[in-house]
């Protein structure tokens, strides 16, 4: 019944004309960001974010909001119709989206994703809603040794998902939290690595590092390949065309529950996000299909399962965010940057401090969703007449973009300077082959990591042992530690019982 | 043959080295800040606890990464438009270093000029239209309705 009244005192806020107004400028912005390859959710989140400080705390939290799935929406688009992913979580989309294009049916394609997007996202926000509450009552009895270990276990996840080297994630987020010690110690004030320089001491500010690493250092990643973009000329844009069948609903409805189900649950962990889901889920279509060899040849489960996960996975990422004021992904990360910049801090007590905003956000996704399947259906002709706008007359917006953002924040050159190098730095991490995701991540839980682990150690008079004998702070970091050891465990098992019964069928991931 | 093995190697190494160059320097500065004890750890224990753990990782990928033997020959540089790069990066710190004295609209106008025309590939009448349309815009876009504070510059003077 607490739960139901929270729920309308939440649409009262977010069914304001300011709210409204955000949420659709959200899910505008993201779905175009969504369609347009070469930009995503992060980085535009970060350029954004100066711009929402004039807007109410609720009213720019739920435009970001909107952004990031409304990404997730329109990243489908462009991955059915020219093979082209708008977003890392549409990859998997291309594999069978494109095929059932070539065959000409991308209307159906476009229908089930926009519809599946709708129900998984919805029944994910519904999840949000039930899970949250009896989390964040749970999360105030947490200390500084439960938070510390939660944290533990983030960094252990996003090393363990790591999509390229393990031992370079682990380098990239020791990098964000040297990163987040420059400026002021934050438990003793001292001033660390500033030389004596004010701004400094200030420490390096998140914006223009997000903007430096994903923004720019995209753009310029962009601009040093062409990418020829080529569209079908036989799409048929009338919103009859996108409507799928009746056997297009029966071999979809049940892919749809289970990548709605696989995405949240997995949204929720530290470091899994909103790509690893739609993996999953592809490979848990394929097992459970019977025709697994028709997959990558145009098999509707294979757009539904995924395109389902990615979207209910936005509504997981969130609660961490909400609950715990940890965010599990770098996405959340600027998240969190947008809810300190208004002075408010996510976590258990947002729920008492701000309810406007913890239940204004939650039921804004169910306006957002039902906003994205109306926007994506009819407007689909606008987003694919978008993707043949040059890049040449993009990416100076982009930059434009960037720079404004981040001299309005403090009206200062530096911050421009600092942009620019983290810019050079994000193309070249790409360039070696490190990932920014856990740079940026650790970066922003730096501060909550050093003070939670220094107030550990006061409280518990120095005795690392202490944080096994807390039960949920032992139980978190056993559960991290197994993280760790579970690749040398699965190597180790499969060399005792034989490599045909432990490892995969090849099949199953193409 | 040579050099291509080793250039090879310096694309996989690089980053490795440098990285190890940020964790020896965070070691060096952490030591001018109080450690502290585990007990109560100072501003200088965290710190110097990632620099150290920045140089163990650091020459775990060095001598991973020369274990391997012979890396593919992948050039970073070859088959690329870096000329663009280079050229964006320059105009985008001159923006930087001029946006206050020259003021919000000649800066931008210049900028956007020079991304559209050089690095955007469009003709330089094309690159005047959509510099001045972009500034025009953007200016009325931030300045006026979003009331973002603009460096007047040299329009202060009138």
């Amino acid at each position: 019944m607490e739960i139901f009244q929270n729920v309308l005192y939440g649409f009262s806020v977010s069914l304001n004309p300011f709210s409204l107004l955000a949420c659709l400028a959200g899910c505008l912005i993201g779905t175009l960001i969504g369609v347009l390859p070469g930009i995503g959710p992060t980085a535009t989140m970060a350029i954004l974010l100066p711009f929402t400080a004039k807007l109410e705390p609720a009213a720019a939290i739920i435009m970001m909001a909107g952004i990031y799935y409304g990404a997730m929406y329109g990243g489908s688009t462009t991955s059915i119709l020219v093979k082209i992913p708008g977003e890392a979580a549409s990859v998997i989309t291309c594999l069978d989206g494109y095929e059932m294009a070539r065959k000409g049916k991308a209307g159906p394609a476009l229908g089930i994703c926009a519809f599946g997007s709708f129900i998984a996202g919805t029944l994910g926000v519904v999840g949000l809603m039930l899970i949250a509450f009896p989390l964040a009552a749970a999360a105030l009895r947490f200390g500084p040794a439960e938070i510390f270990a939660i944290l533990v276990l983030g960094f252990t996840m996003i090393t363990y998902l790591a999509g390229q080297s393990k031992i370079k994630a682990v380098a990239m987020a020791v990098l964000g939290l040297i990163l987040g010690t420059v400026g002021l110690d934050p438990m003793t004030v001292t001033p660390r690595f500033s030389y004596g320089s004010i701004t400094l001491m200030d420490g390096i500010g998140l914006l223009p590092l997000a903007m430096g690493l994903f923004g720019i250092s995209e753009v310029l990643l962009n601009i040093e390949e062409k990418v020829v973009r080529q569209v079908f000329k036989e799409f048929k844009t009338n919103v009859r065309s996108l409507l799928p069948t009746k056997q297009d609903w029966k071999d979809s409805a049940k892919p749809i529950v289970r990548g709605g189900a696989l995405g949240f649950f997995l949204g929720i962990l530290p470091g899994v996000g909103a790509i690893i889901p739609t993996f999953l889920s592809y490979g848990l279509e394929k097992r459970l299909s019977k025709q697994p060899e028709k997959f990558g040849t145009g098999k509707i489960e294979g757009v539904a399962g995924p395109e389902a996960a990615n979207n209910a996975a936005t509504a997981g990422t969130m609660i961490p965010l909400l609950t715990l004021g940890i965010p599990p992904n770098a996405v959340m990360a600027v998240l969190l940057g947008a809810f300190l910049t208004h002075g408010v801090r996510p976590g258990p007590l947002l729920m008492t401090e701000h309810p406007e905003i913890f239940w204004g956000v939650i039921t804004s996704m169910y306006i957002g969703n039902f906003m994205l399947l109306v926007l994506n259906l009819p407007l689909i002709g606008i987003w694919v007449r978008l993707l043949k706008v040059p890049y040449g007359y993009l990416f100076p917006l982009i930059l434009l973009f960037c720079l404004i953002g981040v001299y309005s924040v403090g009206g200062n050159n530096w911050d421009i300077v600092v942009m620019l190098i983290f810019g050079v730095v994000g193309y070249l991490m790409k360039k070696f082959k490190f990932e920014a995701a856990p740079l940026i991540l650790a970066f922003v839980l730096g501060t909550m990591v050093e003070e939670s682990f220094r107030q550990s150690m006061v409280l518990l008079r120095g005795d690392l042992t202490m944080f096994f004998k807390r039960p949920i702070a032992g139980g978190i970091l056993t559960f991290a530690f197994i993280v760790i050891i579970s690749p040398l465990i699965l190597s180790i098992l499969g060399k005792i019982f034989g490599k045909s019964k432990m490892s995969l069928p090849p099949e199953s991931y193409d | 043959m040579k050099w291509n093995k080793l250039s090879g190697k310096w694309n996989e190494l690089g980053g490795s080295i440098f990285l190890l160059i940020i964790g020896a320097f965070t070691c060096f500065e952490a030591r001018k800040f109080e450690i502290g004890a585990t007990v109560n750890p100072g501003p200088g224990y965290f710190p110097l606890f990632l620099g150290v753990a920045m140089i163990i990782l650091s020459l775990a990928m060095i001598i991973k990464d020369t274990m391997e033997g012979d890396s593919e020959n992948r050039s970073l540089w070859k088959n690329l438009n870096w000329g663009k790069i280079l050229y964006t990066l320059i105009a985008l710190t001159l923006y930087g270093l001029f946006l206050q004295p020259l003021g919000y609209l000649i800066a931008t106008f210049a900028l956007m000029f020079i991304l559209f025309w050089v690095t955007g590939g469009q003709r330089w009448w094309g690159g005047l239209i959509s510099s001045t349309i972009t500034t025009s815009i953007s200016f009325i876009l931030f300045k006026v309705w979003l009331g973002v504070h603009l460096p007047i510059g040299l329009w202060g003077g009138f």
